[in-house]
């Protein structure tokens, strides 16, 4: 096979040859002037319409389907295509039949070579011993005795030729030659255009895909870092609310030993009297019996503080029933008595009286009002102790709605910082304690309720008042 | 000794006080309760030999502040402090109150039965 060839690779022979000019090539004027066959459009029309079929089968082939026509039907001995590369520096062999069909895939230059010459002149060109000129034609072998080449045009535009050689000085191209050849010119020009757009259209149909898979697998990640991120927000905000019941606990952890030590401190007492009135040489069996049951009833006693700080620490679901709205603060400020008393915190209960109950979960409610409660302890951290007062006040707002208020006498809440106090992650120097606004507010309005905050407190600190429904009439 | 000596219990926690003071009257000594330092003060005027009185009660007087309130009587009692509560630096507020003893609940008898050695001087 012949390399492509580059003009600058052209060395001429000896340097002192120089190339034989076009015009010793060319006959093209022969072709008008020998002998023709009479058309036979038999042959061309049977030509064609197996090119139409065999282009129907497949598309890809039909440059070689029609070197092997050409060469078919001009009795060449060899017959090609030769198309210009896309930069239009050179012609390569799209296809080839006959004896040069070892050459497929070379080429010639597109300023020095045949091919050049007629896409120069637009026009059929007929050449004899081309090597004459071309020298690097003489390693095409066999060598051509003569050469026909036609242009074929895409858009009007010559995009190469079409041609037939004959190895044999007996075979000379005439008229119907050209004729026919051009026929195949103009078959070869719709079919190079058809492939031509089949391959664009096969190009660009990978070049969506490629683009679509890549986005499907753009979105495919976004999606999986979309689950993971909310994954992590979901833990995230679980951890947010584990540690901030858990340094409520934490907090409360003496309030809990101080609580339970009570009923253990009257327990080991009275079971060591009790031991005491038995050891006597008379034994005291009824005194014995009576601390006994005493003994059974502060038992009792330390195993609902425990319970009760369990509720306090519960996750389960929530469980409805009839509450009065007195009862979760008695509650609440049972757990929280110990803090209470050593933070010295006085607390002032102003309970409206009659109030309807509300509807909702006991354990939920009190950890919301404990942690309020708490935050209002925190809030007066700074204030003296004998300053620090806590005022829980409930009120009937309509048939419909009781309203909690829990104010403090501290410094009040930034008002900058209200529109957002109860927003989830929010946080500010002095919050650390409680379970964190958002939940609270979360809670209550699990309820149907609303929580609001402002610096309206009688006692010059804030307020924060909670709006429960009552029941509702069915 | 001759005279039973009357010991003064001070603790708004109800069954502790009581079995407190039961276990005080098993031990031999005589025993009076009070739910509240006002209580105690308003009804006692010396007539006891020992004071026990809890720290912590809630919304009044704590045990701290009459344990001082004793010691600066002219003829001061005795006083043993009890506490439920596990802070730092309560031992020396105790003893700074002029208490002899501070108890932890819950505690047994053998610690009850040596403070109010110390606090009755036997």
């Amino acid at each position: 096979m012949i390399e492509p060839v580059n003009l600058e690779d052209i060395v001429p022979l000896g340097a002192a040859t120089p190339a034989a000019p076009l015009e010793s090539i060319l006959c093209t004027e022969a072709l008008r002037d020998r002998p023709s066959r009479p058309p036979d459009y038999e042959k061309e029309n049977a030509a064609l319409k197996a090119l139409v079929i065999s282009f129907g089968d497949s598309p890809q082939t039909i440059l070689q389907a029609l070197a092997d026509k050409v060469l078919e039907i001009l009795d060449a001995g060899s017959a090609g295509l030769s198309l210009l590369t896309r930069d239009n520096k050179r012609f390569y062999w799209a296809a080839i039949a006959g004896a040069w069909q070892p050459h497929r895939g070379g080429g010639t230059p597109r300023d020095f070579g045949p091919c050049g010459d007629v896409l120069d002149r637009n026009i059929p060109m007929l050449f004899t011993h081309w090597e004459r000129r071309y020298p690097y034609l003489s390693s095409a072998m066999p060598l051509a005795e003569e050469g026909l080449l036609v242009p074929f045009f895409v858009n009007g535009k010559s995009v190469g030729t079409i041609w037939a050689i004959s190895h044999r000085d007996h075979r000379k191209f005439d008229a119907e030659d050209q004729r026919l050849l051009e026929s195949m010119g103009r078959f070869a020009s719709a079919a190079y255009q058809t492939v031509e757009a089949i391959d664009d259209l096969k190009s660009e149909i990978a070049t969506r895909e490629k683009a679509q898979a890549e986005l499907r697998e753009l979105t495919d990640n976004l999606e999986a870092e979309v689950q993971v991120r909310t994954r992590e927000l979901e833990q995230r905000n679980g951890q947010l609310a584990d540690a901030a019941r858990l340094s409520s606990l934490g907090v409360l952890t003496a309030s809990i030993a101080h609580e339970v030590n009570q009923p253990l401190a009257a327990i080991v007492t009275n079971a060591e009297s009790s031991l005491r009135w038995l050891a006597r040489d008379e034994p005291d069996i009824g005194r014995a019996r009576t601390l006994t049951d005493r003994v059974i009833a502060d038992a009792r006693r330390a195993s609902e503080i425990i319970e009760r700080t369990r509720d306090m620490a519960s996750q389960r679901a929530p469980e409805q029933e009839l509450l009065s709205i007195d009862d979760v603060i008695y509650e609440s400020l049972s757990f929280l008595r110990h803090e209470l008393l050593l933070k010295e915190v006085a607390v002032s209960l102003q309970l409206a009286d009659e109030l309807p109950q509300i509807v909702g979960d006991r354990i939920q409610l009190a950890q919301v009002v404990v942690n309020l409660v708490l935050n209002a302890v925190q809030a007066m951290a700074q204030v003296a102790p004998a300053d620090r007062c806590i005022a829980i006040r409930t009120l009937l707002l309509d048939p419909e709605t009781v309203c909690c208020t829990i104010e403090d006498s501290g410094p009040g809440i930034d008002p900058e910082h209200l529109p957002r106090l109860f927003d989830r992650f929010f946080t500010t120097k002095d919050t650390g304690m409680g379970m964190g606004l958002a939940i609270c507010q979360s809670i209550v309005e699990a309820h149907g309720g609303r929580v609001r905050a402002d610096n309206n407190s009688a006692l010059r600190g804030a307020r924060f008042s909670i709006d429960f429904l009552t029941r509702r009439a069915e | 000794m001759s005279k039973q000596s009357l010991i003064a219990v001070v603790d708004d926690d109800a069954s502790f006080r009581l079995a407190l003071a039961e276990s005080l009257r098993s031990l031999g000594y005589g025993a009076r309760e009070f739910a509240s330092a006002e209580e105690f003060i308003a009804d006692d005027e010396g007539a006891c030999d020992c004071v026990i009185t809890d720290i912590h009660m809630p919304g009044g007087m704590s045990g701290i502040e009459l344990g001082r309130l004793l010691a600066s009587r002219s003829t001061p009692v005795p006083v043993i402090m009890v506490t439920a509560v596990r802070e730092p630096g309560l031992e020396t507020k105790a003893a700074a109150s002029g208490s002899c003893c501070l108890l932890k609940k819950p505690f047994k008898s053998d610690a009850l039965i040596g403070c109010l050695q110390r606090a009755l001087g036997n």
